[in-house]
């Protein structure tokens, strides 16, 4: 430097063009910051969001496992019901079948099918077992067979009497 | 260029050059944008004193300031203390009686150093406190600006041994260069007679025309005046057979002389012939000064007219864009 | 100077030119879409949360309602989680039958998804009559095992009394082994 003074600073901007280019970068980081800002935000939804979805499923399953509890409970009354009400007809077939044996006929033997009932007995006359036992036999069952033997020693008919239902040929 | 100066320089900016003497302050400015110059202008505004500058200055140059971002100012510094010596080292100073402290030094290329006292620079800051100051160039920074001209100039003669004379307003700049190292500086302020202080002269000019060693005939004085046209103050035919100049080209002669004398008298300067006068001159002064200086010294002198402020605004772009 | 003056007209332009075309990019290319996602997302969790919250409820009462129901039935229930025990299943017996015998029918021995295991029974029912086995049936009822009697039921009646024999499917848990 050759001057005995130095020179004032000058600026390579001029004020105009500085407030307007503050001016413009004030915005451009607000706008920026801004944006920045909504993304973060986004951001916080997306992970409450992914949290909120694995809860969801966690309760979705607990719901269906809870629902499947539910149901086998509901099974296991119902297959008692089922037992109950199976045991319970079983028992008022077998008692209707004694309570339709009339006095004079003693049973020897009986065999309880599903769909079929075997009864060997005694009965004084042949009468007796056509008259009494036949007719609600046979209002039950489909076919209804009967075989007398007379049994000498204790002066009675042995019958034996097959009944069946067959559904089928319905 | 470094990348910063050369964007500087792509920008318009404007210079201004001032030179402030005792009535009137000259300014020229300059606006620039890379190396076109888009507009020049000078003017001269009259002035009460070097001290203050009159309102129509300040209103001027503020107003130029407003129209133009990048704007520089420049004072040429020509106040009294100012000197240049043949060294760059600091501490020569002393040697020549000036106390380093009281001074702000200029090393100019390793070369040569110039100075000018604090308190004037202090000055030229208050004077230009309403303005702003940029630039304050010593008058032997300008004068070497004029050298280097020449030199570069092909058409232009040199010799090896030169004194060459800076010419302004109110000032004489005086440099004595042995090719292109300085062998003698010297300042006056020539509007007064009040500087002589600064060196060792005799009372009288006539004594010190006197003692001029290489000045053997007076005669030879009348004889070469007989042809000069009109001058103030001058009159022909004189009996004493000396010539009589306008108040302030004697002034320029005897300090002129006075500083020859010192060069050569004084010890601490590298005594040389010199071989010839180079004179830039910025303010026409009177060519008869040119033909008595060629009479009195026996030495060829040319002259140049020359503008300072415009080598104040090379001065001050080539500082700009560095 | 009116050189000045246009040159700083256009400036002007230029700067609102471009704070304009900056804003409106940042708003079109960054401002808008986010603004977009932010209210899509916000939305999508939104409604997560809001399936979250019934599912919360909707689990708070099927605990209850499973809950009610466990208590209810719990008697039920925890005849179907004890293993069937012979031994003591025939001293239960032992109250309307004489001369117990149970046998295991093993035909579904290896299918594994059978959870009824099948029994025979066969017994002499006590004093003869029918009312035993009758009152046996009841009697089941408050076993501490799923029981279901099946057919075939045979009756023999003879000089040792009315010997009876029919089936038995009896729930067995499933163990995890």
């Amino acid at each position: 430097m050759y001057s005995f003074t130095t020179p004032r600073k000058k600026s390579l901007i001029d004020k105009i063009t500085w407030l307007w280019l503050s001016f413009i970068v004030i915005m451009l980081v607000a706008l920026s910051a801004f944006g920045f800002f909504l993304k973060y935000q986004t951001s916080f939804y997306e992970e409450m969001l992914s949290g909120t979805k694995l809860t969801n499923s966690k309760y979705s399953s607990s719901v269906s496992n809870l629902d499947k509890e539910l149901k086998i409970v509901d099974m296991k009354k119902a297959l008692n019901n089922e037992v109950r009400s199976s045991n319970a007809l079983l028992k008022a077939s077998i008692k209707n079948l004694f309570d339709l044996v009339p006095d004079q006929i003693t049973l020897n033997e009986v065999v309880m099918k599903k769909d079929a009932l075997f009864i060997k007995g005694f009965t004084p006359t042949k009468d007796s077992y056509k008259l009494l036992l036949e007719p609600p036999l046979k209002s039950i069952f489909n076919e209804s067979k009967v075989t007398f033997s007379f049994n000498g020693r204790v002066g009675k008919y042995q019958f034996e009497s097959m009944n069946t239902i067959n559904e089928l040929l319905k | 260029m470094s990348l910063f100066g050369s964007v500087k320089k792509r920008m318009t900016n404007q210079f201004l050059a001032l030179i402030v003497e005792e009535k009137r302050c000259k300014v020229k400015q300059r606006v620039v944008r890379g190396d076109d110059t888009l507009f020049v202008e000078e003017s001269t505004f009259e002035i009460e004193s070097k001290d203050k500058l009159s309102i129509e200055v300040i209103d001027y140059i503020n107003r130029l300031q407003e129209e133009y971002q990048h704007t520089y100012i420049t004072l040429f510094l020509n106040t009294l203390g100012q000197g240049a010596i043949p060294t760059c080292d600091i501490e020569a100073l002393k040697k020549f009686s000036v106390d380093k402290d009281k001074v702000k030094a200029v090393c100019v290329e390793g070369r040569y150093l110039i100075y000018g006292t604090l308190i004037d620079i202090k000055w030229a800051d208050k004077t230009f406190a309403d303005i702003g100051l940029d630039f304050v160039f010593s008058p032997f920074l300008v004068l070497d600006y004029f050298i280097k001209k020449d030199i570069d100039d092909e058409d232009i003669e040199i010799d090896n041994i030169m004194l060459y004379v800076l010419s302004t307003g109110n000032a004489l700049t005086v440099m004595i260069m042995k090719d292109r190292d300085l062998l003698f500086g010297s300042f006056f302020n020539i509007a007064k007679d009040e500087n002589l202080l600064y060196t060792d002269y005799g009372e009288s000019s006539d004594d010190i025309f006197a003692e001029l060693d290489f000045v053997e005939d007076d005669e030879l004085l009348i004889e070469n005046l007989t042809d000069l046209d009109d001058v103030p103050g001058f009159e022909n035919g004189e009996p004493e057979g000396k010539l009589e100049l306008a108040e302030q080209d004697e002034r320029f002669v005897k300090y002129l002389s006075a500083a020859l004398k010192e060069f050569y008298s004084n010890d601490l300067y590298e005594s040389e012939f010199i071989q010839s006068v180079r004179i830039f001159d910025d303010v026409h002064i009177n060519p008869n000064i040119v033909k008595y200086l060629q009479n009195e010294l026996l030495l060829d002198v040319s002259s140049e007219n020359v503008s300072v402020r415009n080598a104040l605004i090379d001065l001050s772009r080539k500082e700009v864009f560095r | 100077m009116a050189k000045s003056d246009s040159n700083s007209t256009i400036k002007f332009l230029i700067y609102i030119l471009l704070f304009l075309i900056f804003t409106l990019f940042l708003l079109l290319v960054f401002i808008i879409p986010s603004i977009k996602e932010y209210k899509h997302k916000k939305a999508e969790y939104e409604m997560f949360r809001v399936q979250n919250e019934s599912l919360i409820l909707k689990e708070e009462s099927i605990k209850i309602k499973l809950k009610d129901s466990m208590e209810k039935n719990s008697e039920i229930l925890s005849s179907f989680k004890d293993d069937f025990n012979k031994t003591n299943f025939i001293e239960f017996s032992k109250s309307y039958f004489r001369d117990i015998d149970i046998k295991l029918d093993d035909k579904n021995e290896n299918n594994k998804n059978v959870r009824f295991k099948n029994y025979s029974f066969s017994a002499i029912l006590k004093e003869s009559t029918p009312s035993n086995f009758y009152d046996f049936i009841d009697a089941l009822k408050n076993y501490k095992n799923i029981i279901k009697i099946n057919f075939p039921i045979e009756l023999t009646i003879n000089k040792k009394g009315m010997h009876i024999k029919f089936e038995l499917s009896v729930y067995e848990p499933i163990r995890n082994k």
